[in-house]
């Protein structure tokens, strides 16, 4: 081979691992950002990295850029491993162009998707671009419509996930928000459809990029990203975590993870989480902490609509998707967020036969007029979809209440559960005892001779009647009432028998769920 | 598959010591830190908070518990947060800025709509972290606010009884100093 | 002579779940009392039946003398334990067991009441021949009457009030222009914590230990003390960590110090088990403070180094049995050392920690004995005293008994509440617990702003480093080990296949 060709594909690598120059890496580190190859370096098992396209370039003449040229046009993509299973990858590199998109760039980013769904393995996105590449125009445009075409033919086959890790901004933003999951790094990341120049402008409302669509703000305000992180190199980390968990693709069965956490291991502390008070709340993520393999617990959406919990944890070694309602915060309540996020969860874990296990302590749905303006008839609609139209394993515990409309949504056997239990502390029933009784025997209290005595007495009875797990059970809604404290060997138990579980359903394009 | 690790860095109380792998096996492990070296035996329970190893042949016993990337070890009736990085992640590390620690909010807002069914403190009246603010009653569950960090109250925006919206104000502390 | 068939526990936490250990190796029935917070505490499962006595207040629970007489009379119950704190040193309620018949597990009432009062049980050990703090033992009316007393005994002094107790209505005074406000000061606390704002005044002895003596007597007059436990390391007055025998006492001062605790006890005509508490000087002078009229919380390290079981005796001597022991009986063999493990946050303020325990397991190992009154799954709450239990190691001296209980403080797994285990470890591994250079004053010198994260040493921060390396490799081992789900049954491919789209 000649020696000045193997010269210039050494000096073209070269240039290629050096992006936009050393001063703008210079730039980006002092932003607290690191570079598209430094962050895939953190991401993929070391040495693991393929990469695809290194030298490719933007063919683009207008505007004077033509003479501009950066091998790799502005994102490194390829393909590698995470702890040893195969991923593909696109690393936006914001020192070339401000990591904007042009055709080619699209290109890149698509011909990975496409290898992805051919082959059956995940996609991450690290997002950090200033936009579409203005120079190119239209073609930039075209450009993000090609993602997002190959986003939407991939959703449900291959897990994706986006980081975010610089600005996204504009149109760019609909391909992120059409992945699986959205982590976001704080400080240095933020997300919106319009900026706060223009939003100045428009609506005369001043705010910086960080309030409008920071970390923060789309992680507890928002929902629209799952995961705020501290830098690029913890996102990478927990990008990683999360990765482990995932089936390749949608027609594996989750990941095995070593686990030499016991199966019938009992939790004496569970006969007591339950308070003797009705008034009194507790936090369910302790009983999640209890019965997952090792207290592994990734939880997703932490800070937004913190009355349901949402997260991934492992079983005997195999992934779960764990649902749960939090009598912490707003006594566990249903309502419009926690039904949106708790929805996307349910069909993401339906999407990737993850089977899922949910706890149930659910007062019932807020009242207000908010909620009713806000449509919450639709958005908890949502739930309850997604959990009748799920085919994977579906577990129920019930722990507290399960009032009303909410008891039907949350993963009940007449949506098809495949196991559901109660613990002994649990209510089943259209509603709690005061309401119930104000309702039935109104006429009655009011015609005795002493309305406080024959409320506590019509109540009392009520409680006996119905506010426990018996009703449900004696009519087999509730396959059993079993003791708290050996709630992981059931639930280990009942997961194992539905490893196999399969059914079908009447073929349709797929089902109108309200949006 | 990927190689193993060969080299360690941990930051503990703002030094970072350099351990270099001599090997890892899923019952021990030996460490070189400048002319000295360790072995370590023993299983790493994973979820446990109680620990056993042992380090040269001398039992060591401790308390961990990992928060995001940081763990935290008690031994001895010292507790130190120690965070464990690759090379690569210590040679990236060291690109970060250090972030400022993010200025508690002195603003106590409500978590959710409910009642404020109780009100323990008063304007004026010096809090210490922990201590019990008020009560919010949602849904007929009682939810107590606790004090972030030690202050006092400059003022209380809202009486006992009365009805709050999702982060409405309800007490301003002083900022921290 | 028989023991009791029945026995009622007038407590609740640790204490209760002690003496009901005792009565059920002795065969003895028993009864506890629990208020509504109480609902599920560790000594209501225990006892062979459990009385609610009321809500969770004390006040109208564990103080609530009328119900628990209630549930006396209905349980049948013979004699009452009071533990420590609560009614255990209430002389009414004494009395009124002593009219419904019912034996009070303790001494006689005479003696609860004299050592109630402070001046009244320092006039007793004067003149029992105790050595009491000089000082003028009377009411003191003024603060000139103060000032002319104080320069008599000599600078520094202590105003104390004379229904104090507990670190309240206490005033160091160093200097006479000092006097008027700290007497007013004293007497001030003295009359909103306890009603009553007469005060007294000693000699302020400087960087004292607080060493205390054991005693335990029978009802036939003989009385017996069990050695000394060394309760110095005490924080605004409440003790942290206690330990038997003490490091600094020589077998004379011992001797000297037990023969008068027994020779004020006789005074009283006292029965049942009781502590004389002692102050001591830098140069082993040794002198008075008061007689605590019950079964003390750091009582286990006397039990560990005699080999005595307290409560045995108490109820023993309760049933009109002579003491088996006597002076010549008792020795002190090896070291035992306690530790207080409290539901608090040392780094804020020792601000006390609520809520239930997610984890809860306790060590074990040679010589490590854990009295506790909770459970995985307990509440500590904020209507009681939030001790979690006590972490108790016996060694065959003092630095075997110290090892085992930094290594028990390290395999203590108590999840939350924020504890003071980290700051237990502190204080017993600081070198001046070591060499035994401790006083009264020891955690304010050593730890005046409170507990915070101390820094480590080289070698320390070696051994962390090494812990933390280990930890990361291993996560990554495993995380190395995760392979993709098995291949799918036929069944489910086959399914799979049928379905359309």
């Amino acid at each position: 081979m000649s020696g000045s060709i193997l010269d210039r594909l050494d000096s073209a690598r070269a240039a290629a691992r050096l992006g936009g120059g050393v001063e703008r890496i210079a730039a980006q580190h002092a932003k607290g950002k690191l570079t598209a190859r430094e962050r895939i370096d953190l991401l993929l098992d070391p040495g693991s990295f393929c990469e695809l396209d290194t030298l490719k370039q933007h063919r683009c003449q207008d505007f004077g850029i033509g003479d501009k040229q950066f091998p790799g046009d502005g994102v490194v993509t390829g393909y590698g491993t995470i702890n040893g299973r195969l991923t593909f990858v696109f690393s936006q590199d914001f020192t070339v162009f401000g990591g904007a998109l042009s055709e080619t760039h699209a290109e890149k980013i698509c011909k990975v998707m496409d290898r992805a769904v051919e082959v059956g393995a995940p996609v991450i996105g690290l997002n950090d671009s200033g936009g579409a590449r203005i120079q190119e125009g239209v073609a930039s445009l075209g450009g993000y419509a090609e993602i997002f075409w190959r986003n939407v033919q991939a959703s449900g086959v291959v897990p994706q996930l986006s980081v975010i890790m610089g600005p996204c901004a504009g149109g760019a933003v609909y391909s992120p928000a059409m992945t699986d999951f959205i982590f976001m790094v704080k400080d240095s990341s933020y997300m919106f459809v319009t900026g706060p120049n223009v939003v100045k402008t428009v609506t005369h409302e001043d705010v910086t990029s960080e309030d409008l669509g920071g970390a923060v703000t789309h992680t507890a305000k928002s929902g629209v990203a799952d995961l705020a992180l501290e830098n690029d190199i913890e996102a990478m980390v927990q990008t990683r975590r999360l990765f482990d968990f995932l089936p390749l693709n949608n027609l594996e069965t989750p990941p095995s993870y070593p686990c030499d956490d016991p199966a019938d291991r009992a939790e004496l502390s569970l006969d007591t989480l339950v308070p003797e008070n009705a008034t009194q709340p507790y936090d369910i993520k302790q009983l999640i902490h209890k019965i997952v393999d090792h207290r592994d617990f990734f939880e997703v959406q932490p800070d937004y609509a913190k009355n349901i919990v949402i997260g991934f944890a492992r079983m005997e070694g195999r992934t779960v998707g764990i649902v749960a309602n939090n009598p912490k915060v707003l006594a566990g309540v249903l309502d419009i967020d926690s039904s949106r996020k708790a929805a996307r969860f349910v069909r993401f874990c339906d999407c990737f036969n993850v089977p899922l296990v949910t706890l149930v302590d659910v007062p019932g749905f807020l009242p207000g007029t908010t909620q009713e303006r806000g449509a919450i008839i639709k958005h908890g609609a949502k739930l309850l979809y997604a959990y009748a139209e799920a085919t994977v394993p579906k577990l129920t515990v019930i722990t507290r209440k399960a009032y009303g409309g909410a008891y039907d949504v949350m993963s009940s056997k007449h949506i098809r559960g495949d196991i559901n239990y109660a613990w002994p502390t649990a209510e089943i029933a259209v509603m709690g005892p005061k309401g119930a009784v104000e309702v039935m025997y109104r006429r009655q209290i009011d015609q005795s001779a002493d309305p406080a005595a024959e409320t506590a007495r019509l109540e009392q009875e009520y409680r006996e009647r119905f506010a426990n797990p018996f009703v449900a059970a004696e009519r087999g809604f509730i396959d059993d009432v079993i003791t708290p404290s050996r709630t992981r060997e059931h639930l280990c138990r009942a997961l194992r028998m539905l490893a196999n579980k399969s059914v079908q359903r009447p073929f349709k394009k797929h089902g109108n769920i309200p949006l | 598959m990927a190689g193993q690790d060969k080299t360690f860095y941990v930051a503990i109380q703002g030094q970072s010591v350099r351990l270099d792998v001599g090997e890892v096996g899923e019952t021990g492990a030996q460490f070189r830190i400048g002319e000295r070296t360790h072995a370590v035996h023993g299983q790493y329970r994973p979820g446990q908070a109680l620990q056993e190893l042992t380090i040269d042949g001398y039992p060591v016993r401790f308390r961990v518990e990992q928060s995001g990337g940081r763990l935290t070890i008690t031994r001895r009736g010292k507790q130190v947060s120690t965070r464990a990085m690759t090379a690569l992640e210590h040679d990236l590390y060291a690109l970060m800025p250090v972030k400022q620690a993010a200025d508690t909010s002195n603003l106590v807002l409500s978590p959710m709509p409910g009642k404020v069914i109780a009100v323990y403190v008063e304007a004026g009246q010096a809090v210490k972290a922990g201590e019990a603010l008020c009560v919010i009653e949602a849904m007929k569950m009682e939810n107590v606010l606790f004090a972030e960090r030690d202050g006092t109250v400059v003022k209380l925006d809202v009486t006992a009884g009365q009805t709050v919206d999702a982060d409405q104000l309800l007490i301003e502390f002083d900022r921290p100093g | 002579m028989p023991l009791f068939k029945k026995i009622l526990i007038a407590n609740r936490g640790e204490i209760a779940c002690r003496v009901i250990r005792s009565c059920q190796r002795l065969g003895i029935a028993t009864v506890a009392i629990y208020s509504e917070a109480d609902k599920n505490a560790l000594h209501v499962r225990m006892a062979d039946e459990a009385w609610l006595v009321g809500p969770a207040p004390s006040a109208q629970s564990y103080l609530n003398v009328d119900r628990i007489l209630e549930v006396i009379a209905a349980s049948g119950a013979q004699a009452v334990h009071p533990g420590y704190g609560f009614l255990s040193e209430n002389a009414e309620f004494a009395r009124r067991l002593e009219e419904a018949g019912v034996v009070f597990i303790g001494p006689p009432q005479g003696a609860v009441r004299a050592m109630g009062d402070k001046i009244e049980s320092k006039k007793l050990a004067v003149q029992a021949g105790v050595s009491t703090v000089p000082g003028y033992v009377g009411i003191i009316d003024t603060p000139d009457e103060a000032v002319r007393i104080a320069e008599d005994i000599g600078f520094p002094v202590m105003i104390k009030a004379t229904a104090g107790g507990g670190g309240k209505g206490m005033r160091v005074v160093n200097r006479r222009e000092e006097m008027a406000e700290g007497f007013r000061a004293a007497a001030s606390e003295a009359r909103s914590s306890f009603g009553d704002d007469r005060v007294f005044i000693e000699k302020y002895i400087t960087r004292p230990r607080h060493i205390e003596i054991q005693v335990l007597g029978d009802r036939q007059g003989n009385i017996v003390y069990l050695g000394e436990r060394e309760c110095s390391i005490q924080r605004r007055h409440q003790k942290v960590i206690e330990e038997a025998p003490s490091l600094f006492l020589t077998p004379e001062v011992r001797r000297a110090m037990g023969e008068q605790a027994v020779a004020l006890a006789r005074a009283v005509d006292y029965h049942s088990a009781g502590t004389v508490e002692f102050i001591v000087d830098q140069d082993r002078n040794f002198y008075f403070l008061e007689m605590n009229t019950r079964l003390q919380v750091e009582h286990p390290v006397t039990e560990l180094v005699t080999g005595v079981d307290l409560v045995e005796q108490m109820i023993r001597i309760a049933a009109g049995e002579p003491l088996a022991l006597r002076q010549e009986d008792v020795t002190l063999t090896g070291w035992a050392i306690e530790a207080r493990v409290y539901a608090e946050d040392a780094r804020r303020g020792f601000l006390p920690s609520i809520g239930r325990l997610t984890d809860y397991q306790e060590p074990a190992g040679p010589g490590i004995r854990v009295d506790s009154g909770t459970y995985e799954g307990g509440e500590i709450s904020m209507y009681y005293d939030p001790m979690i239990a006590k972490l108790i190691a016996f060694g065959d001296d003092r630095v075997q008994a110290t090892e085992r209980l930094v290594d028990a403080l390290d395999s203590y797994d108590i999840r939350g509440v924020t504890t003071n285990l980290d700051f237990l470890g502190s204080l017993l591994t600081h070198p001046r617990f070591a060499s035994g250079d401790i006083s009264t004053s020891f955690i304010a010198e050593e730890y005046p702003d409170g507990y915070d994260e101390p820094t480590v040493d080289e070698q320390e921060r070696e051994v962390f480093a090494v812990i933390a390396a280990y930890v990361r490799a291993q996560q990554e081992l495993r995380a190395r080990h995760v392979h993709a789900g098995d291949a799918d049954s036929p069944w489910k491919l086959l399914k799979r296949a049928g379905r359309g789209g």
